[in-house]
């Protein structure tokens, strides 16, 4: 075998090895390419899942947060209506007390027989009448 | 990724960036259509392979060159183009090895500069689809 023809078998040799190694390349690119697209999906899937879990857990905080602040706000519009009445009682008994004291029939003992003292018939160490009760005045006087 | 690409940034530019991998493969479209076609082929080729082997060596630097563009040209997945580029890069090596060898087979010292040039390139698409294969590895 003369060396020309060596040579073509050589490079008909290197030819067909490197064009092997290049399809098998192309057929794994593309085969690979297939597979990727895949794990992609399901990797995007996990992730989100992942991310609606973590949705979810925010949400379900967020709801029980909602549900304690609404039961705080109840809470405080029942307190503030309770303190409104007890302070227009008080205005109400204040103004009683302010009649009786400017009536010009009031005496000193008709005035003590009318505005008990304190810790007696009903009343408070302040003098005034306990919450939630309405005092009325004597009839005697109007 | 390993911890010298993390310290240093390996940046590696896409086949659409190197501009004589690109010039070749279109070469090799435009050299494979016209041997394919029938074109008369180059008098060192004939003396080293049949004319059915040069058509079917015009076949293969056609394929190659056009996976090598398509793969060059890849506007979706980076790690798909670079492997279609190693590909075609590694088919037209094997063709241009055959040229080689033809080349100084017929013309001995007198084909030194195209027998040169055309190792050159193999050696150049070889180092690149190594390159490309060490990128994709890492």
């Amino acid at each position: 075998m003369s060396a020309v023809n060596w040579l073509a078998v050589g490079g008909q040799v290197a030819v067909t090895i490197l064009g092997a190694a290049g399809v098998t390349e192309l057929i794994k690119a593309v085969a690979s390419r297939r597979t990727r697209k895949i794990d992609n999906v399901d990797r995007l899937s996990d992730i989100a899942i992942e991310q609606v879990e973590a949705i979810k857990k925010d949400a379900r905080e967020a709801r029980d947060e909602a549900r304690s602040a609404r039961q705080e706000a109840a809470g405080a519009r029942r307190e503030m209506h309770e303190i409104r009445q007890s302070a227009e009682e008080i205005s109400r008994y204040l103004y009683q007390v302010l009649s009786w004291i400017h009536d010009p029939q009031m005496t000193i003992e008709r005035l003590r027989a009318v505005v008990p003292p304190p810790g007696t018939n009903g009343g408070t160490p302040s003098g005034a009448p306990p919450l939630g009760r309405r005092v009325q005045p004597p009839p005697t006087l109007w | 990724m390993s911890e010298s690409h993390q310290r240093h940034p390996h940046i590696i530019a896409t086949g659409r960036y190197c501009y004589h991998e690109v010039a070749f493969f279109a070469f090799g479209v435009f050299i494979g259509l016209a041997y394919v076609l029938g074109s008369p082929p180059s008098t060192s080729l004939i003396a080293l392979l049949t004319t059915w082997q040069v058509r079917g060596w015009g076949i293969i630097m056609l394929v190659s060159g056009v996976v090598g563009l398509l793969g060059a040209f890849w506007r979706g997945s980076l790690r798909f183009a670079l492997q279609v580029e190693g590909a075609a890069l590694l088919i037209q090596a094997g063709a241009i090895t055959l040229l080689t060898t033809a080349l100084f087979g017929v013309g001995g010292a007198r084909a030194l500069t195209a027998g040169g040039i055309s190792a050159a390139w193999t050696i150049a698409n070889l180092l690149r689809a190594g390159h490309i294969r060490r990128f994709l590895r890492s």
